[in-house]
């Protein structure tokens, strides 16, 4: 079993979406994919057909002392989504620890997803981008940000780590500061950052509108296509990790 | 530090320094050079950024 982590430079950047798309994309390459909402928002379900009222989830199962993987949702065979869970505002000054506690929580049945899955997807909240033990931990580190200024200054601020691979979200090849800045995160950058990028597609926020990943929603989009892309560029790259 | 273009790039580079027995044959990609400069001068924000290497006090 291998690991992704996604998180955004900042918050906005599209990094669930583009997760949920990108697992999609896995599991028709063959793959058997567990996606994880590390999250408080917990959007990610919602991408899946989820309830934006429904509290089950990994985090909700510790806090209620529950077994955490019935939170887990079957979409199709070989493809899971574990959602984060709703916390109330107190439950949810614990949410930095609570990763820790799942890792630790059941040994046997951490050993039992290694066995069941190719691909674990984690969905990061940007705040962590820096000091998460899932960062370090993971196979692939992607983080996700827009060519924008703000993005620039956030992303100039990171402590360089070769491990870390950077993925454009929402480009438009049309405007010139975008297609300017990835010029120039191309020259910095180098290999890190992904050849790919995920273009500004409509089709994205209309799929999480009808709560289906984009690939499902629209298949011949343009950010479907990209999501292909790039997982393919995530399988070979974690196959030459074997 | 900056990166050559692309992967495919260094692959004609390499090649050529093959064939012509070259190893140490040095690349500069000028056009990308001024490509790169021009956008810096665009951006005021984006050269405080990215400072050329050698206008960087880091370096």
């Amino acid at each position: 079993m291998k690991s992704i982590v996604f998180c955004g430079v900042r918050g906005g950047t599209g990094t669930t979406s583009t997760m949920a798309a990108i697992g999609q994309a896995l599991h028709a390459l063959d793959e058997k994919v567990l996606m994880i909402d590390l999250a408080p928002s917990n959007l990610l379900n919602l991408h899946f057909g989820g309830s934006p009222t429904e509290t089950k989830g990994w985090a909700r199962a510790l806090v209620d002392g529950r077994p955490w993987h019935e939170a887990a949702t079957e979409l199709q065979s070989g493809l899971h989504v574990l959602p984060f869970g709703l916390l109330n505002q107190t439950e949810r000054l614990r949410a930095p620890q609570l990763p820790r506690l799942l890792w630790q929580s059941d040994a046997a049945r951490m050993a039992a997803l290694r066995a069941q899955y190719s691909v674990v997807l984690f969905d990061l909240p940007s705040t962590e981008v820096t000091n998460s033990s899932v960062m370090l931990r993971s196979d692939l580190q992607i983080v996700t940000t827009e060519a924008d200024p703000a993005s620039c200054a956030l992303l100039a601020k990171l402590p360089p780590d070769k491990r870390r691979h950077y993925l454009i979200t929402r480009y438009d090849p049309v405007s010139r500061v975008q297609r300017d800045i990835r010029l120039l995160w191309q020259s910095r950058l180098g290999p890190n950052l992904l050849p790919q990028v995920m273009h500004r597609d409509a089709s994205m926020v209309e799929a999480l509108c009808s709560k289906a990943p984009v690939g499902r929603y629209r298949p011949e989009s343009l950010a479907a296509q990209d999501a292909q892309h790039i997982a393919a560029w995530c399988q070979s790259r974690l196959r030459s990790l074997e | 530090m900056f990166y050559a273009p692309s992967a495919l790039a260094q692959d004609d580079i390499a090649a050529l320094q093959e064939c012509l027995c070259l190893p140490e044959l040095p690349y500069v990609d000028f056009s990308l050079e001024a490509e790169r400069q021009a956008v810096l001068d665009s951006w005021p924000l984006l050269r405080e950024l990215y400072p050329h290497p050698a206008e960087d006090p880091s370096l």
